[in-house]
């Protein structure tokens, strides 16, 4: 059973750092890459924290996540921005 | 799930993942061009002497009938 | 406010009284789905349009957005539509006239991204949705989803179908999908999840009308069946099931500005590696580069001949004369071999700049990998890789990079296999003489002709390749291909101008020094009396060293008609690098007189020794000897690269091999052919 949830978990749990790595070392799309995170928090398998908020004061483009947060701002309401996910853990 | 074929066996045009390389000595090669094992990636053509074009990660690869039967996939 | 009031339903705990979606409504429920008085449900993940697109319905105002908090704001309006279809010209129409009208209960749920439970707002989506029984559930479900991210909106849409529900499917925002280059194939995506797909703008109330029609449709349709669910009780691999499911359908339908988009280069590709459109197409793009070749470049080509033999030659014989060394040796080497060795070089400067630049123009268009998927099955039967094309390829242009390019390959004896089969590979220094030749004894069908020559060097590298494999590597395996086809471009003029240009500048620089000391070679040897009497630089040609030689080898060739010996002295200089072997044929000629009747052009005295030495049968004869200098050993350049890349004692098997090959061919052509001319 490898679909997609367990492919990205398998990706945060090794420590992939950018969305873009993931959906590129899955083979998975960004879109759904970012659909499955959403859903793992809100199933609440991830937590994701949000660790520098806002955009710095240069705007979009000196952001240094910019690279792997390549959706747009219109993207949820979340803002681009260093977010750390880490695996709950689950009493069987 | 459903299980894996050789990609001479595989459809046209859908996606499918590569879940298996029985060619050890071209597994690098393969893997430079992007197709490593959970990759996605599409059939494009059959090509004349039963090869195939794939399509993955943006790069289409021709690839010659004998290693068309040494790839496994599974319709992603 | 007149078609829609809004009811305040208390967030249900899981144990509380089911929501009922038609007692909400104050509505008589109804058990089968009729068209008329349906209820119909929107729902969707927040952001997705769904409350604009309620509002563009009903064409009522309420609120936008969702309150998560304790209760749910559920907003109910009445959608008027027709049972007809809005498409119908009712001028014209032959249709009943009775437009009844269709009023469906229109309910805008929370926004909800599954039916998870989550939230409250899923809650009571789930509740209302699933958790109820059948008869009390919306007899269609519309759940919207954002085109631009579609993935987030299909979880739900999974969820929805596992139901046995009606749904419909609306991709809203494709505006904003379209701003970054992307958009969703609604007939591939209505495929892959199984319920009608309707594109909508609500903002600009397009795409309302195909929306009734598809819902209408569903409407009239039995309950669809419900998506298969693995049978498990582990969420995860349930929850995991769906994303696979979503997966391929997002990736399916979703045209993205990526580069998995179909493009023009795969339909082309699809013609160009085809079974038998493919080498159709490789041989027409291979014969049209030749024919072009000849076509443009011979009337340049004739003009620069006639400037080089005419006003150039006169110019320095003149000079002599003024320097009162006409007459003497020196005249002999300046205007015999110089000046007519160097004129006929470059009357071959358009002819290769022209196949330069045909060839950089396929080979930067991205047309030769095609051309390696193309041939790689017959490198295969030779027991050769694909990769095995690429120093084959390379040695139409000029054998000695060749011999050096089979390094790329892996096996020593797939290696030597490959050099032993580059010679065979037409570079273009024998283009020169085939093209001289084709125009001479063909006229209007030399591109054929040189064609043909090139048609006949593939069939000799496969033919000698497969004798090979038969007889000395039986038991070679061969290398997959794997190549990566660039997509199609339009070539650049100036990378395209600077390939033209560095191959031209190697093709002159090589041959003009081999040229140089051939003719100054040839020059001497022919200067070299034989026989008593005659003086250093005054004899014929005949007594020379280089007439006697010529003339001893010259009966060899009998059996393939070409035993004139100037023939074969120009076979003998070819052995030491093709460019020279016209200027070779230009010298020998050049000290003779013309016949009467002769022009004393260079074309016409080797058309006259052809037909005396065929015994009237010039054109076999000439073919013959196309394919003897075609198949014999190219030059002692590709000899001492070949000793380099395979050593001494092969190279020599090489030699012998490709001289029993030439001859052996080039008396069958004849010999066949004067049966036929």
């Amino acid at each position: 059973m490898s679909g997609p949830l367990h492919l990205v978990l398998a990706e945060i749990t090794a420590g992939t750092p950018t969305l873009t790595e993931i959906s590129r070392r899955t083979g998975l799309t960004l879109d759904v890459v970012h659909a499955a995170i959403d859903h793992l928090v809100r199933a609440g398998r991830i937590t994701s924290t949000q660790l520098s908020l806002g955009c710095p004061t240069g705007g979009c483009g000196t952001c240094s996540s910019s690279g792997g947060c390549s959706l747009p701002a219109a993207v949820g309401r979340r803002r681009p921005g260093l977010v750390s996910l880490s695996l709950t853990q689950r009493v069987a | 799930m459903t299980s894996s074929t050789d990609l001479a066996s595989a459809p046209l045009g859908t996606s499918l993942t590569l879940v298996g390389i029985d060619d050890a000595a071209n597994r690098r090669r393969l893997a430079t061009l992007g197709l490593r094992e959970g990759a996605t990636f599409r059939l494009l053509t059959r090509t004349i002497g039963g090869g195939r074009i794939v399509l993955v990660g943006g790069s289409r690869i021709a690839l010659s009938r004998d290693l068309v039967h040494r790839l496994r996939t599974r319709v992603a | 406010m007149s078609d829609s009031t809004r009811v305040r339903l208390p967030l249900t705990p899981a144990k509380t009284p089911l929501p009922s979606a038609k007692a909400c409504c104050h509505e008589i429920p109804q058990h089968t789905a009729g068209v008329d008085a349906a209820v119909v449900a929107l729902v969707g993940a927040p952001n997705t349009g769904k409350s604009t697109l309620f509002n563009g319905l009903t064409g009522s105002r309420v609120t936008m957005g969702n309150w998560p908090g304790t209760t749910v704001e559920v907003s109910k309006g009445v959608w008027r539509t027709t049972l007809q279809s809005p498409s119908c010209n009712c001028e014209t129409c032959t249709c009943a006239n009775d437009e009844s009208p269709l009023a469906i209960t229109l309910l805008d749920l929370p926004g909800a991204y599954s039916l998870d439970a989550h939230s409250p707002d899923e809650q009571l989506t789930r509740g209302l949705l699933q958790d109820g029984p059948v008869s009390e559930r919306p007899d269609l479900c519309i759940v919207t989803i954002d085109a631009s991210r579609m993935a987030h909106g299909l979880y739900l849409v999974a969820q929805v179908r596992e139901l046995a529900m009606r749904v419909v499917v609306a991709v809203t925002m494709s505006d904003i999908a379209a701003q970054r280059e992307m958009s969703v194939d609604t007939a591939l995506l209505s495929r892959a999840l199984g319920c009608p797909v309707v594109e909508t703008d609500p903002r600009r109330r397009t795409g309302l009308v195909p929306l009734a029609a598809a819902v209408r449709t569903a409407l009239a349709d039995p309950v669809p069946a419900p998506r298969p669910v693995p049978p498990t009780d582990d969420a995860l691999v349930l929850d995991d099931d769906r994303f696979t499911w979503l997966s391929e359908a997002a990736e399916r339908a979703t045209v993205a500005p990526g580069n998995d988009r179909l493009t023009l280069s795969d339909k082309v590709d699809r013609w160009v590696t085809a079974p038998i459109a493919g080498p159709v197409i490789f041989l027409a793009v291979m014969w049209a580069v030749f024919q072009i070749t000849t076509a443009v470049a011979a009337p340049l080509q004739n003009a620069l001949d006639g400037f080089f033999s005419g006003p150039v030659s006169h110019a320095v014989t003149a000079l002599l004369t003024l320097a009162h060394l006409n007459g003497t040796w020196v005249e002999g080497l300046l205007v015999n071999g110089l000046v007519a060795g160097v004129g006929m070089l470059l009357t071959f400067v358009p002819l290769m700049a022209l196949m330069f630049l045909l060839l950089a123009l396929l080979e930067d268009s991205g047309y030769l990998a095609r051309a390696a998927v193309v041939t790689d099955r017959l490198m295969r039967t030779m027991g050769l890789p694909g990769r095995a094309f690429l120093p084959l390829v390379v040695g139409f242009g000029c054998n000695v990079p060749a011999i050096s390019a089979t390094r790329i390959l892996p096996d020593a004896r797939q290696r030597l296999l490959t050099v032993l089969l580059v010679p065979f590979t037409s570079c273009s220094a024998r283009l020169t003489v085939f093209v001289m030749l084709g125009t001479v004894f063909f006229g209007t069908n030399a591109g054929t002709a040189v064609f043909a020559m090139y048609v006949a060097s593939v069939a000799l590298v496969v033919l000698v390749g497969l004798l090979l494999r038969r007889t000395l590597w039986r038991t070679m395996g061969a290398e997959p291909l794997i190549i990566d086809l660039p997509a199609y471009h339009l070539p650049t003029l100036r990378l395209t101008a600077s390939v033209v240009w560095q191959r031209l500048r190697g093709f002159l620089r090589t041959a003009s020094g081999i040229i140089v000391v051939t003719v100054c070679a040839v020059w001497l040897l022919q200067s070299v009396p034989t026989t008593g009497g005659q003086s250093f630089g005054q004899v014929p040609v005949e007594d020379s060293v280089y007439g006697v030689v010529a003339r001893t080898i010259a009966p060899v060739f009998a059996p393939a008609g070409f035993d004139q010996w100037q023939t074969a002295s120009a076979l003998i200089v070819g052995f030491v690098a093709k460019e020279a072997v016209i200027s070779s044929w230009a010298q020998t000629y050049a000290t003779e007189q013309p016949a009467p009747g002769q022009t004393g052009l260079l074309g016409d005295h080797i058309q006259a020794a052809f037909v005396q030495s065929s015994g009237g049968h010039p054109l076999p004869a000439v073919l013959a000897f196309m394919v003897f200098l075609l198949a014999y050993t190219p030059c002692v350049a590709t000899l001492a690269a070949q000793r380099r890349e395979v050593g001494l004692k092969w190279t020599l098997f090489g030699v012998a091999m490709q001289l029993t090959t030439a001859w052996l061919l080039a008396v069958a052509v004849f010999q066949i052919g004067r049966l036929f001319w």
